[in-house]
């Protein structure tokens, strides 16, 4: 095992690809195709990188993953012909004379980076059970098998950091409950199935910018061929979106939220990129609630676009492209995104887990005094028998999504937001000793509509309730009376900085 | 017959010409029920909803240390349980009022004395000291001095009055840390449903997985304050 572990990380450095037979070149030199092994594919680059960026993350055990893992089990000779294929983006490529070797700077795996991480989990599987017994895996001798294997691979590690345990443990979940398969990975020969082979087709980025016209640099290039090779994929809009404007996002939006949560919260650009435990943020966390304010769109969209996704990155996408334009809206926004994500953590998040509970309460008191009569499980609750079901039929009545209830709040308080002496800063003109209150009164004028409407029967879906402008009316009195009560002067701030994105 | 009300129910009546005819003194008792309930259902859920902000860490406020933590929810437990009998107690005697019958009998009274609840209050408590806060073990009692559809005691089921039972266990061993207390509460931990191996303080216990056995527990009182107003439906 010690000298094929040797060989997968000298394989891993050495930024060049080796093919056990020649491959094919075309005549413009545009075209690579070949086949290649399992072990000169293990660790490939396909993130952020000069030559691309691929904007899907491995996702785990889903229902293509597992085919691809019961295909590579028990069809392992047969794959190559099961499957289409892997396709990489190359910068700076050369050619070997031999037509078996590629040597390159960077890499992108567009196309096949579910299948790569397969293959990778099942060869740390292999050489983690050649030592221990696979159904004593826990994550502290997983991660410590990795430390002792791989720890002085830093190119390595960098690629199974975005492989967390959750999903390793999944594939070992699979082969404890399959028999079948279990045997196949049992008697498996680790050398042999890294020697199996996969189609491949190769962009050398370098080769085919040389006589573009337009000019564009590796990194669009390599990245505009990830996403179309994603196109047709199930890849989510959020990772799409998240992959494209990283760079814009970064530099003009979630500046100062960098600058002010550095080392304390990553941003999540793509679903599942963070996965070392540390404090993550998405992307459409930040962004939702920045329409909630009214600054990118007329009054009646905000109910609309607030919960739906696409709306938002379009939102975003055309702020992005009218930058020079938008420059004041877009530093104001910049501003707000730490301003609202503080009130979110802070206030919020602590704030409705306790009205839950609350509510849970209230509401299970309120079906055993026979006191909702008037609503959608009057008659559930009638024909129980014992007690423990009215918790059951009531829990998940009170059940909330923030991504809900959030923006409405936000909407609500939009006009408190104002012009700050501080730089980078944006004022929220509630006193700090008056927050907890006056953020807990809101919130629970707000949860208490949504759980009454449920409780009411819904017309349509959760998800219309949650957009539609009679939701968007909830805390409205309790509002007015905190305005008057803590003598609040709205600001007309928002307003003035307002962007319309038609 | 002339009936003189008292201060609960001239307040009750306050800024009112006339006492509306289709108002019996039976409503008026049972409103002021109704509010013996209500105040005692508000005074646990501020209890539980002090104690939740205690047991939350909000990050809004300063992190408190575990121990000042436990402290302060072994307090409110201990408060809570001084709330149920509290309750209890003017429970009874208001349950009485709405029919003193059976009152009457037990303490050989004449059928036509003219109680209200002061007397009721003066004839259960003044003669011995009297706890009624397990309810199985009143039962008798309650049985004896409440006429049969006003005892709501009876509307407490079985596993509510189990965890009033446990609860008083861990008052128990609150109020006296006596080793019979402690080994009354291990044997309880030791059953379902915390099947406990060892014995805990009654703050650790009380604070786990974000104070869910303190809210289980103290809102048991609450719960079964709610089904007994159901007898009055």
């Amino acid at each position: 095992m010690d000298n094929l572990i040797s060989e997968l990380k000298q394989i891993s450095n050495s930024k060049k690809l080796t093919f056990p037979e020649k491959f094919y070149f075309s005549t413009d030199r545009k075209t690579i195709m070949g086949e290649i092994t399992f072990k000169e594919i293990l660790f490939l680059d396909y993130r952020d990188t000069e030559a691309g960026s691929n904007p899907r993350e491995y996702n785990g055990l889903k229902k293509t993953n597992k085919v691809i893992l019961q295909s590579l089990l028990s069809h392992a000779e047969m794959f190559k012909f099961l499957h289409s294929g892997i396709i990489i983006s190359l910068t700076d490529v050369e050619i070997s004379d031999t037509k078996q070797v590629i040597k390159y700077s960077d890499c992108c795996l567009t196309n096949g980076n579910q299948t790569r991480f397969i293959v990778l989990i099942i060869t740390l599987l292999k050489l983690f059970s050649s030592n221990q017994n696979l159904s004593s895996i826990n994550s502290k001798n997983y991660n410590s098998f990795v430390k002792n294997t791989f720890g002085d691979s830093p190119k390595i590690l960098a690629i199974l950091h975005r492989v967390s345990f959750s999903k390793i443990s999944q594939v070992v979940a699979f082969l404890k409950d399959n028999t079948k398969y279990f045997n196949k990975f049992r008697d498996m020969e680790l050398n042999s199935f890294l020697n199996l082979k996969v189609r491949i087709q190769v962009n050398p980025i370098n080769f085919i910018i040389s006589d573009l016209e337009e000019k564009l640099d590796e990194y669009s290039v390599g990245t505009m061929i990830a996403e179309a090779n994603n196109d047709t994929q199930n890849v989510r809009t959020d990772d799409i979106f998240g992959n494209k404007y990283k760079m814009d996002l970064e530099t003009y939006l979630f500046n100062i939220f960098n600058k002010i949560n550095k080392d304390k919260v990553k941003i999540e650009y793509r679903f599942g990129e963070v996965s070392d435990g540390a404090d993550k943020v998405h992307i459409l966390t930040l962004l939702r609630p920045i329409i909630a304010t009214g600054i990118l769109t007329k009054e009646k969209k905000i109910f609309e676009y607030t919960n739906q996704r696409d709306p938002i990155y379009k939102t975003f996408e055309k702020l992005l492209r009218n930058k020079e334009k938008a420059d004041k809206t877009i530093k104001v926004i910049s501003q707000l995104i730490p301003s609202l994500y503080t009130i979110r953590k802070t206030y919020v998040a602590p704030e409705l887990d306790l009205q839950k509970k609350n509510f849970q309460r209230e509401y299970i008191g309120k079906a055993t005094a026979g006191e909702l009569s008037e609503t959608i499980v009057a008659k559930q609750i009638s024909s129980i028998k014992d007690e423990k079901e009215i918790e059951k039929i009531i829990k998940p009545h009170i059940n909330y999504n923030i991504e809900h209830i959030f923006p409405v709040l936000i909407y609500r308080v939009r006009k408190l937001f104002n012009k700050s002496g501080t730089p980078e800063k944006i004022d929220f003109i509630v006193s700090e000793d008056k927050l907890p209150d006056f953020f807990r009164a809101l919130i629970e004028a707000i949860y208490k509509k949504y759980i009454e409407t449920k409780l009411g029967g819904l017309r349509s879906s959760l998800t219309t309730f949650a957009r539609s402008k009679e939701f968007y009316e909830a805390g409205g009195e309790t509002y007015i009376a905190l305005k008057n009560a803590y003598h609040l002067k709205e600001s007309d701030f928002i307003e003035k900085n307002k962007y319309l994105i038609e | 017959m002339l009936y003189t009300l008292s201060p609960e129910h001239q307040r009750m009546f306050e800024g009112r010409k006339s006492i509306k005819p289709d108002i019996t003194l039976t409503d008026m008792s049972k409103a002021t029920i109704l509010k013996n309930h209500k105040q005692f259902e508000n005074v646990i859920e501020k209890n539980i909803r002090y104690a939740q902000d205690i047991i939350a860490d909000l990050p809004y406020k300063e992190k408190m240390p575990p121990d000042e933590k436990k402290m302060l929810i072994e307090a409110l437990l201990l408060r809570a349980c001084a709330l149920w009998e509290n309750y209890i107690e003017k429970e009874i005697v208001l349950l009485i009022d709405l029919d003193p019958s059976n009152l009457l009998n037990e303490f050989d009274l004449p059928k036509n004395t003219d109680v209200n609840p002061k007397l009721i209050r003066a004839i259960i408590f003044s003669d011995h000291y009297r706890d009624f806060h397990d309810i199985d073990r009143s039962m008798s009692f309650f049985d004896r001095v409440i006429v049969d559809k006003n005892n709501a005691f009876k509307k407490i089921t079985k596993r509510r009055k189990e965890k009033i039972n446990f609860i008083y266990k861990l008052r128990n061993y609150l109020a006296h840390y006596s080793e019979f207390s402690k080994i009354n509460l291990l044997r309880a931990y030791k059953q379902e449903p915390y099947n406990y191996k060892r014995f805990l303080e009654p703050g650790s216990f009380l604070i786990k997985q974000k104070g869910k056995h303190f809210e289980d527990l103290v809102d048991n009182f609450k719960m079964s304050s709610i089904h007994m107003k159901t007898i009055f439906r």
